[in-house]
């Protein structure tokens, strides 16, 4: 009993390196792609690769969804595009607790992104849901 | 650790060469265990290993790295999803 949950518990370990280890590859892979309009479209393929797994790799989505957002230090477009992910992912299974820190320098990002107003307002609509969900936790 | 190497070689064929070939023995794990009969109640799929490692290599020499990232996301969830192929490729990264 006690050997079949120390199994139990190095598999999901070894899931969890597994994974961070291949997506950190995959990541960048994708960095390295010229085109930057091909880029975007990869990022977007890689989010969806993540977000769309099973319910029950959802502890290891918000780890993978980082990996890929530190692996595009200076490209803002692709960054918006995985923060607004991670948000999402958030919204969707109510863990916008642990964003609140990064909630509250949405403004500073969205300086430092320079994206449209259309953008802009998408992002604040869904970090303002965020944390309106972290007052009701409170 | 592999991941070091790869990511301190200079050429897109030297740093994605050796995951192609990594993940070409999680292919193979893969398909091992789907021939065993737990993996077949839960209907496994095999992938064609040639097919996926001469496209791979193809999409890599000719540079077109979109291509080879959308080539091997068809395969993850059969990969990630199968644990022994998990703890094989461990092995193999570490």
């Amino acid at each position: 009993m006690m050997l079949d949950v120390l199994s139990s518990s190095l598999l999901k370990f070894f899931n969890f390196i597994v994974a961070v280890s291949s997506f950190y590859i995959l990541s960048l892979l994708a960095s390295k792609i010229a085109d930057k309009d091909q880029q975007l479209k990869s990022v977007r393929e890689l989010i969806n690769s993540v977000v769309n797994k099973k319910p029950e790799t959802q502890s290891i989505k918000f780890k993978l969804l980082v990996t890929l957002f530190n692996g595009f230090d200076d490209e803002k477009e692709i960054r918006y595009e995985i923060f607004y992910a991670i948000l999402s992912l958030a919204d969707e299974l109510n863990k916008s607790n642990i964003l609140l820190s990064h909630l509250s320098n949405i403004d500073e990002y969205i300086s430092n992104w320079k994206i449209s107003t259309d953008k802009q307002t998408k992002l604040l609509k869904l970090a303002s849901k965020l944390i309106n969900k972290c007052d009701d936790k409170l | 650790m592999s991941l070091v190497i790869i990511a301190n070689k200079s050429t897109n064929q030297e740093q994605f060469g050796r995951f192609i070939v990594e993940l070409k023995g999680v292919i193979a794990s893969h398909n091992a265990n789907v021939d065993s009969e737990e993996a077949a109640a839960n209907k496994g799929t095999k992938v064609d290993l040639n097919d996926f490692s001469s496209k791979a290599k193809a999409l890599l020499e000719a540079d077109n790295l979109s291509g080879l990232l959308s080539h091997i996301l068809t395969i993850d969830n059969l990969i990630v999803n199968d644990a022994r192929c998990i703890i094989f490729f461990f092995t193999k990264i570490f």
